[in-house]
């Protein structure tokens, strides 16, 4: 952690150096790219601390498969994103391969807590769980697809890199996604505006109060653009 | 899909735990792996080939060439938990991580001891254990509602050089380096 390199560095030069011995050069590609794949695993997750473990689990699966780590102008993390969809998939499969020393750390908050952050950190995961309600009735592929470019912000070819498939198989994925989700969100809103005084008991918060309270909102289905990327549309 | 717009904000890992996972990868990456099975019967067949060509051509740059590559001594830091030697080089009381570097490029004592120190304050070492500290250890529970109490205190650290050229950061005062026969780590 002592050794600082280039910024400029690609990340494959990063990731040959360490196979040469410099393990600090394995510790900066984790440096740059842990706060994305943090949030990745957590957007999968729904649970900050899963996906702290997760993230480990994440380098330390791109360590063990580094020889078929593929970079996109230099970076590594839609390669990073992609081993990570396969983490969440299974942690405690990934985490079997391992000591639990090497990825796990001691339970206790290290960091100052104070209670706001305690309190934001649980309603991001109230927030998370909804969608990942909602994602839920994707097939797995589409699942894969919808968290890479539109949570992730990756472009249709980075999401090609970290999935192994064609650009186009990214983009048929992603348009069946949007058609399956709009298709929910309209049967969601059908009965909700047919019967407004009898919400579905078994299906809490599917129709959020944000979304009641904001008919703009009911349209975004069909172009869910804040977290996408710009490139390659 | 609504909820798609509405995702949570993203937020950084946790500085001080981010900084004790990188250690504990750049230790892990520069750990040598031993190979599969398969390989090592491949490996010892090459270096039996070797080894004729050797005896038959007498020319030894071969064994050079296919010698076992190693991590250099130079690429290891060890943190101690206690002042002792104890347990030699593969048990002993603490852990190997990666490389000390200063920014310079040069092993340094100060980089070093800072590498230990970070991985004190997260209590992966405890004073006389050997290895890290396992997730079961009972950290300590600091919860918001018992203060602030963000780190474990770090011991005085010496940063010293083990016969073999390896770093090696002792719990101690400014005479543990030459109490244990060591020479002191420079910078």
């Amino acid at each position: 952690m002592g050794q600082h390199f280039d910024p400029r560095t690609p990340d494959l030069d990063l990731l040959a150096q360490a196979e040469s011995g410099t393990g600090a050069a394995f510790g900066e590609i984790f440096r740059r790219h842990s706060d994305a794949v943090y949030n990745h695993c957590f957007r999968r997750l729904g649970s900050w601390s899963s996906a702290e473990d997760a993230t480990s689990l994440v380098f330390l699966e791109t360590w063990r498969g580094r020889a078929r780590a593929v970079g996109v102008d230099g970076s590594l993390l839609p390669w990073l994103l992609g081993v990570a969809n396969n983490v969440v998939r299974n942690v405690a499969r990934a985490a079997r391969r391992y000591d639990a020393a090497q990825f796990r750390l001691p339970a206790g908050p290290v960091e100052p807590d104070h209670a706001d952050e305690v309190a934001s950190r649980l309603d991001d995961e109230r927030r998370m769980r909804e969608v990942l309600r909602r994602i839920a009735t994707l097939g797995a592929d589409e699942q894969d697809v919808v968290a890479l470019v539109l949570m992730s912000g990756l472009s249709y070819a980075q999401a090609a890199v970290a999935l192994g498939v064609p650009v186009g198989t990214v983009r048929s994925r992603l348009s069946r996604a949007r058609e399956r989700l709009a298709a929910l969100e309209r049967a969601q809103s059908e009965p909700a505006q047919s019967e407004p005084a009898q919400p579905d008991p078994a299906q809490p918060g599917l129709v959020p109060d944000a979304v009641q309270s904001r008919p703009e909102l009911a349209d975004v289905a069909a172009t869910p653009r804040t977290h996408e990327s710009k490139e390659t549309r | 899909m609504s909820s798609l717009v509405d995702l949570p904000p993203q937020r950084p890992l946790p500085p001080a735990r981010a900084r004790a996972r990188q250690a504990l990868l750049e230790q892990y990456a520069s750990t040598p792996v031993r190979m599969p099975r398969r390989r090592r019967i491949a490996r010892y067949l090459a270096v039996t080939a070797a080894g004729s060509t050797l005896l038959f051509g007498g020319a030894a740059a071969a064994y050079v060439a296919y010698r076992p590559a190693s991590v250099p001594v130079e690429d290891q830091t060890r943190c101690y938990t206690v002042a002792s030697l104890d347990g030699g080089d593969s048990d002993f009381h603490g852990t190997t991580v990666g490389r000390a570097w200063s920014g310079d490029g040069q092993r340094s004592a100060a980089a070093a001891v800072e590498l230990c120190a970070a991985l004190w304050q997260q209590g992966v070492l405890e004073a006389g254990a050997k290895g890290v500290r396992p997730p079961e250890g009972g950290a300590k529970e600091v919860g918001p509602s018992a203060g602030v109490v963000p780190t474990v205190p770090v011991p005085p650290l010496q940063a010293c050089v083990l016969d073999n050229g390896i770093a090696a950061v002792f719990p101690g005062d400014t005479g543990t380096c030459a109490r244990l026969g060591l020479a002191k780590l420079a910078g």
